[in-house]
């Protein structure tokens, strides 16, 4: 599970830095690997709180709700779609609970609001943050050498507080039922997970890195930056909040938000199908193969 | 520091790059006034061979300029641009050597009813260059080059102006027809100049637009 949430998840980082070679592909993995395994650790406790509270759950049916979900996230990695981890783990997890008859309703609430609240919160971000650093930004006087070294550090910077964001968001998704049932304390289950996403962008993440930064949107330095850093702000506030969201969808919020500062298209109607998708359709299918392998082997 | 150190040294080749174009550009306006004034272009050889000279040390800085940049960790994109703005600034000197050589190879007379033309045609056609070359310094220290673009546009057009009137005036002579063409070729040549500059223009133009955030 968490080596498919990073093969997946850490191309909205570091996708279009990679993809258009301002930032090595190695370079960008073991960063990223770093800040991943850091934010797991330091602030991924909420996220793990909250997940597993959404239901009562069996060593068995954690690990169903788990393999589902990492079976979702593969099948969407390997049709090379950005998909969201948070949607599918909370998808199978309701499976679980709805074969349980156990479900925590106002807990779900919380998940879904924050669902909605991700890509609407980073256009909201980047539409704030886009002008302010940019008039920032023209202020510095440089030479066309220092702007490009400039840019590559703030890709850099953004991109490590996007992976430490990551982590803390997103480790609940990998070892939230885990911690549940009391197979991992909260130290081991931010650990565990951290430790697995962090593998997953190390050996499988160049694929959906590609397609996020070469095929669907290219953008210029700058607002790559800014996108990230909208979609690295959110993914921390909702660490802090506790529940994790898609780190699909925050990049895909600020870049419209970039969008409409620049006055040009940068979001077709395809891209928001595929967020309504996220919001209903992978948690969807997550759930019906939690269903059906719990109906299978319990 | 050592960052800061090293793109100082790029900036620096780069200038140095365009002094020799500078140098290149006076040779060249030397050169063809004595051809122009004086006639006789074969007593020239040598300030042609300076002018060919000078074209040869541009190329050498170009090239190294460029190996420098692939050696440093720029954005691709950024490489790309400055690569491309060197290589379509580097057509210029070209430009200049070959009408030098034009000039003296063909053994071009000027009669005196067209030099004064001539003469104005190529003082435009370089000044084109000389805002082409502010434009492109402008565009490395990240200033607003606007007006020098714009500048390479209206003396693109004024060049423009300069050619046609003197083509048809030259058609319109007494020359015989050899004559007619080879002046008319060498027109076509000089006002080549400023054509170029206007590509390198619209080079930068796009450069500067990909940059605006």
């Amino acid at each position: 599970m968490g080596w498919s949430l990073g093969s997946n998840d850490s191309a909205n980082i570091f996708g279009t830095a990679v993809a258009s070679k301002t930032i090595r592909y190695r370079t960008a993995i073991i960063i990223a690997a770093i800040f991943i395994i850091l934010g797991a650790l330091l602030e991924g406790q909420e996220g793990l709180k909250t997940l597993s509270g959404l239901t009562k759950q069996t060593l068995n049916t954690a690990f169903i709700a788990s393999l589902a979900a990492a079976l979702t996230v593969t099948l969407m990695t390997i049709l090379k779609l950005p998909v969201s981890t948070s949607q599918a783990a909370v998808g199978a997890i309701i499976g679980i609970g709805i074969m349980l008859g156990d479900l925590n309703l106002s807990g779900l609430t919380k998940v879904v609001l924050v669902w909605v609240g991700t890509p609407t919160g980073t256009v909201v971000i980047s539409l704030i943050l886009y002008p302010l650093l940019a008039k920032l930004f023209d202020l510095i006087p440089m030479n066309i050498f220092s702007r490009d070294y400039v840019l590559k550090a703030a890709l850099l910077i953004a991109g490590s507080y996007g992976a430490y964001s990551l982590g803390a968001n997103n480790v609940a998704n990998v070892t939230g039922v885990y911690a549940k049932v009391g197979l991992l304390n909260l130290f081991q289950a931010t650990l565990v997970g951290g430790v697995s996403i962090a593998l997953g962008t190390l050996t499988f993440s160049k694929r959906v890195m590609m397609t996020v930064g070469s095929k669907l949107v290219k953008l210029d330095p700058f607002s790559a930056f800014i996108a990230i850093l909208s979609h690295s702000i959110i993914l921390h506030i909702f660490a802090l909040v506790g529940v994790p969201t898609s780190s699909s969808q925050a990049i895909i919020g600020a870049v419209l938000g970039i969008g409409i500062l620049k006055g040009i298209q940068t979001i077709n109607m395809k891209t928001l199908i595929s967020i309504l998708f996220g919001w209903v359709g992978t948690p969807l299918i997550a759930m019906l193969v939690s269903i059906g392998i719990y109906a299978l082997f319990l | 520091m050592a960052l800061w150190k090293k793109q100082k040294a790029i900036i620096h080749k780069i200038e140095e790059y365009f002094e020799s174009l500078d140098e290149c550009a006076a040779r060249f306006k030397e050169c063809m006034s004595s051809m122009i004034k004086q006639g006789k272009p074969e007593d020239y050889r040598e300030n042609v061979r300076k002018v060919s000279e000078l074209e040869s040390k541009a190329d050498d800085l170009r090239r190294a300029i460029e190996h420098e940049l692939y050696e440093r960790a720029l954005i691709p994109e950024s490489r790309g641009d400055i690569l491309g703005l060197l290589e379509s600034v580097d057509k210029i000197p070209n430009s200049f050597e070959s009408v030098c050589y034009q000039t003296l190879q063909e053994r071009i007379l000027f009669p005196d009813q067209f030099k004064e033309n001539f003469l104005k045609l190529i003082d435009k056609n370089i000044s084109a260059y000389e805002s082409l070359k502010e434009a492109s310094i402008g565009f490395f220290y990240n200033r607003n080059i606007q007006q020098h673009l714009q500048d390479i546009d209206t003396k693109e057009s004024e060049s423009d102006k300069i050619e046609r009137e003197l083509i048809e005036s030259i058609f319109t002579s007494k020359l015989d027809k050899a004559d007619r063409i080879l002046l008319k070729e060498l027109v076509v040549n000089i006002g080549n100049i400023s054509d170029l500059a206007l590509g390198s223009a619209d080079r930068l133009t796009i450069a500067v637009i990909k940059r605006r955030i």
